[in-house]
C-alpha cells in the first residue's frame, strides 16, 4: 500500500493485536509478521515501528523481556495486562471505524 | 542457516553509535533487528555482503535514520521517570508523610508572617538548599559517569533521564523566587505567605525526591527496566 497516512492510526492497534495472538514478539518479526498476514499490501516501516513499540511501553501495555540469540541480546515485546484490556477497545474502536467508513466509501441504498 | 559473526555484531554496534545513538539499550534493539534482517537476506543468498546489506536494511529507516526511534524512546523514558516521581510524590500526601508536609507548610507560613526575621531565615534555607541541589548534582554526575566506566562505556537511556531530570528539576529550586515577586504584589501578604509556604515545600519535597528517594532505588527501578542488565552480568 503506497499510503501510509491510511494505516498510521491502527500501528499500535496492530502490534497490540499480534502481541495477544502470539504471546511473545520482537521488532524484525513484528514486521515481517505483517508483511505476511497481508502479503505485502502493508508494510511497516522500521522508523514508525520502534516508537510505536516504546510508546505502548511506556503506556504500561507492554513489558519486555530479553533473551540471549546466538551472540546477541533479543528484545520481546509482550503484553500486560492493561494491555491486554487496551487491546480489546482498540479494536472495537477500530472495527466500529472501519463500518464508518465503508458507510461512506459503499452507503447502502435507502428504502425510503 | 548463517548466522552474524561476534565481530560483526560488534560492527552493528558502532554503526548505531555512529548513527547518533548514544544509548546502550536503543542500540541493543537495533542490533537485533537490523542482524535479524541481514541473516534473513543470507537465507536467500548466503553471499551477500554484509555491508552492502547494512546499508540496505538501513535506508528503510527513512531519511532521519535512527533520529525518530531515538527522539521516540528518550519521550517514552521521561514519561517513565515522570511516573517514578509522581509516585513518590503522592506517598507525602498519605499518612504518615502528610503530617511532615503540614508541618513544613505551617512552619513557612508562620515565619514569613514574622516579616523581616522570618524572611531571612527562609531566605537562609533556600539558600542552603540550592548549595544541596548543586552538590547533590555533582555527586550525580561523578556516580554516572563511574557507573559508565564500571559498565564498559555503556549509557542508559532512564539512567541518563537521572540526570537530565535532577538538573531540570534542581531548576525548580529558583521557582519560588520568581513567584515571589508576582505573588507579593498581587495577594493579600497572609495569603502570600501561605502560597510561598506551599511552593518552598513543594520544592523541597520534589528535591528530596529526585536526588535522595529515586537514587536509592536506582539500581532496582533500571533492572526492571532492562532485563538485559542481569544477562549482561552472566
Amino acid at each position: 500500500m503506497s499510503n501510509s497516512k491510511l494505516y498510521k492510526g491502527s500501528l499500535s492497534t496492530i502490534i497490540l493485536k499480534l502481541l495477544a495472538e502470539n504471546n511473545k514478539m520482537y521488532g524484525y518479526e513484528i514486521t515481517q509478521k505483517v508483511k505476511e498476514l497481508t502479503q505485502g499490501e502493508l508494510n511497516i516501516t522500521e522508523g514508525a515501528l520502534y516508537p510505536a513499540l516504546h510508546k505502548l511501553e511506556a503506556e504500561g501495555f507492554l513489558e519486555v523481556e530479553m533473551q540471549r540469540v546466538d551472540n546477541r541480546l533479543r528484545k520481546y515485546y509482550k503484553l500486560t495486562q492493561a494491555g491486554t484490556k487496551e487491546k480489546v477497545s482498540r479494536i472495537e474502536e477500530l472495527e466500529r471505524f472501519i463500518e464508518t467508513i465503508q458507510g461512506i466509501v459503499n452507503p447502502k441504498p435507502s428504502l425510503g | 542457516m548463517k548466522n552474524l559473526s561476534v565481530e560483526q555484531i560488534e560492527r552493528l554496534y558502532e554503526f548505531t553509535r555512529q548513527h547518533y545513538v548514544e544509548y546502550y539499550d536503543v542500540q541493543t534493539e537495533l542490533v537485533d533487528h537490523l542482524a535479524s534482517a541481514i541473516e534473513k537476506h543470507w537465507q536467500e543468498d548466503p553471499d551477500q555482503d554484509f555491508e552492502t546489506l547494512l546499508q540496505k536494511e538501513f535506508k528503510k529507516f527513512g531519511i532521519f535514520g535512527f533520529t525518530d526511534v531515538v527522539a521516540e524512546r528518550e519521550q517514552a523514558m521521561q514519561k517513565r521517570y515522570f511516573q517514578l516521581v509522581k509516585k513518590e510524590a503522592l506517598e507525602f500526601l498519605k499518612l504518615p508523610k502528610v503530617f511532615i508536609v503540614a508541618f513544613l507548610v505551617w512552619l513557612f507560613s508562620f515565619l514569613l508572617l514574622q516579616k523581616e526575621i522570618g524572611f531571612v531565615i527562609v531566605g537562609s534555607i533556600l539558600v542552603l538548599e540550592i548549595i544541596y541541589v548543586f552538590y547533590s548534582l555533582i555527586k550525580f554526575h561523578k556516580a554516572s559517569a563511574h557507573k559508565k566506566k564500571e559498565r564498559g562505556g555503556k549509557t542508559y537511556l532512564l539512567e541518563k533521564m537521572f540526570m537530565n531530570m535532577g538538573r531540570g528539576v534542581g531548576g525548580f529550586v529558583i521557582s519560588p523566587w520568581q513567584w515571589y515577586w508576582v505573588a507579593e504584589k498581587t495577594l493579600p501578604y497572609q495569603y502570600f505567605a501561605v502560597v510561598f509556604a506551599l511552593l518552598i515545600t513543594f520544592s523541597f519535597i520534589l528535591h528530596y525526591i529526585v536526588f535522595k528517594i529515586l537514587p536509592a532505588k536506582k539500581e532496582e527501578i533500571l533492572l526492571k527496566a532492562y532485563p538485559e542488565m542481569k544477562l549482561e552480568k552472566v
